[in-house]
């Protein structure tokens, strides 16, 4: 009983409480306020974690992918389409990594030729990557330097006397 | 008493000034900071498997840098009818697992293999551990043995398919699995002695001129060689260069060859002066029967510099191959045989013609070229 009359006069009290409207106005506007910008922080905080999940994520996978490639230049043939043309070179290269690769672009002394030839683990290129030059010849005991480059960003630079 | 109780719990609860929205408050503060430490985690844990396959790699390069594979002298050997030997000793810290050998005819000779005009091979020799390519027409090469072990000295790596014992001039790339390369010139090079020393022990002195006879100072050259070999043991019916090391030890006066200066050859076996082979110097630039041009003691002579006070100032290298006095067109020495060799050196020294001859040197000729070492049958 004593549980019920202290209720009563609870309740009595607060119902000549002195407070006004704008009070609990002012109180639900505070609470607007930082729910939208407690939400407007979590929206924003798994936002950017996930984009620099996926950023990083995909850096670091891309990398540590592209870190195992190894191409080994293990030959360049100087030759020609004729006797005295000095206008071929062929190269061939090797997969000395842990994954295979795909060689795009082969340069030649800056010069771009375009490839599109996948090399599986410890093989050799299955027919030699031929460079035919136009407008330019090599010579003989000059120094070509040979790039090899995959789609994966990996490059590897020799040099070799024609 | 349990009414009191209660009462005391509502009013704790009643009077609490923490509210649902401090509560709320914290649990998204501590979700936050979660996340934060996941994100944390996260990259911890991709950094680590990045560093793992860097550190994976690096190792796989540390073994490829440890290699070490030396081929020596003579480079290819025990020659059967499509098959040799390639010495090598493995003086690196790790096993060497030859991928492919590629042998490229740099000085063709009497053919065309291992060149891109070989139909076989249509470009360098490729020798495989399986055998892929036809490349002299004598069914795939391959080759066996092909792991060195760390250590191991006067390992023979065998390959069958091909021989490089033609005269021609080979370029040979060892290739390792691991992308290392080594390679050598066949027939192994000859190395100068003696850096123009005119007191050496094979050496000559006649006049001026120091005129050296050890087996890597007087050598030939066949076909368009680059890399010269001993010629007291020649290839017979073969058109040659011959070369001589020369080294002018006068102190007061340079020397400068001229085209009279000539190589005159007798076998021993044949009679008759009509026996004779003669040959002249030709140019500076004739290393080869493919590239001589006559000699010309005006334009391009053979001078030889003044020796200092520490002897020669170096050597120099005359090459015989003329047909005449200014010819061109090789030297060939068709008979099997040994032969009396003479070289007339004529020269201008301190202003003046003066003319020496050197006698009595022996080569030989063998149809059977090159011979089993040690031997010229």
């Amino acid at each position: 009983m004593s549980l019920v009359k202290w209720a009563q006069n609870r309740i009595e009290k607060n119902r000549k409480s002195r407070r006004a409207i704008s009070t609990i106005m002012a109180n639900l506007m505070m609470l607007v306020i930082v729910v939208t910008l407690s939400s407007l922080l979590f929206v924003w905080a798994i936002s950017s974690f996930g984009a620099y999940q996926g950023g990083a994520g995909y850096w670091f996978s891309s990398r540590s992918i592209a870190n195992q490639e190894r191409p080994s230049v293990e030959n360049a043939y100087f030759t020609g389409s004729c006797g005295t043309c000095n206008n071929i070179v062929k190269v061939y290269v090797r997969n000395v990594g842990t994954i295979p690769f795909t060689i795009a672009s082969v340069y030649m002394n800056s010069t771009l030729f375009q490839f599109q030839q996948t090399v599986n683990v410890g093989n050799v290129t299955t027919t030699p990557l031929t460079l035919t030059l136009t407008g330019q010849t090599w010579a003989h005991n000059d120094i070509q330097k040979i790039t090899v480059a995959t789609t994966r960003g990996t490059t590897v630079t020799t040099t070799w006397v024609a | 008493m349990g009414g009191i109780n209660q009462m005391r719990i509502y009013r704790r609860f009643v009077r609490a000034k923490k509210g649902i929205s401090t509560i709320f408050g914290g649990l998204f503060f501590i979700i936050l900071i979660l996340m934060g430490f996941n994100l944390v985690i996260w990259g911890f844990i991709q950094y680590d498997n990045y560093n793992s396959t860097l550190f994976k790699m690096n190792q796989n390069d540390q073994l490829s840098a440890s290699e070490n594979l030396v081929p020596f002298n003579p480079g290819a050997q025990n020659f059967t009818s499509y098959s040799f030997n390639i010495p090598v000793n493995n003086l690196g810290g790790t096993t060497v697992s030859i991928g492919r050998i590629y042998i490229t005819n740099v000085s063709p000779t009497g053919g065309t293999r291992c060149t891109n005009s070989d139909p076989n091979s249509q470009g360098p020799c490729i020798v495989d551990s399986s055998g892929t390519q036809n490349c002299a027409g004598n069914g795939n090469c391959y080759f066996t043995n092909g792991n060195i072990a760390a250590g191991e000295i006067n390992h023979l790596i065998h390959v069958t398919g091909l021989r490089i014992d033609d005269g021609s001039g080979y370029k040979v790339i060892l290739s390792s699995t691991r992308g290392r390369l080594f390679s050598f010139f066949y027939p192994w090079p000859v190395t100068p002695t003696n850096n123009g020393n005119g007191q050496g022990t094979f050496v000559t002195n006649i006049g001026p001129l120091s005129i050296y006879f050890d087996f890597k100072s007087f050598n030939f050259t066949q076909g368009f060689q680059t890399q010269s070999q001993s010629a007291f043991c020649m290839p017979s019916g073969i058109t040659s260069v011959l070369w001589v090391k020369l080294a002018n030890t006068a102190t007061d006066s340079g020397v400068t060859l001229l085209g009279n200066t000539m190589m005159e050859l007798q076998p021993y076996s044949a009679n008759g002066f009509g026996q004779f082979v003669r040959t002249w110097i030709v140019s500076p630039t004739s290393i080869n029967p493919g590239s001589i041009t006559a000699y010309n003691s005006n334009n391009a002579p053979y001078n030889l510099p003044a020796a200092g006070p520490n002897g020669p100032a170096g050597f120099t290298i005359v090459y015989f191959g003329g047909n005449g006095q200014g010819g061109t067109g090789g030297v060939n020495l068709n008979n099997v045989d040994n032969w009396l060799t003479f070289i007339g050196f004529y020269y201008v020294y301190r202003g003046q013609p003066q003319g020496e001859t050197i006698p009595f040197m022996d080569i030989r000729t063998t149809a059977g070229y090159p011979p089993p070492a040690g031997t010229c049958p």
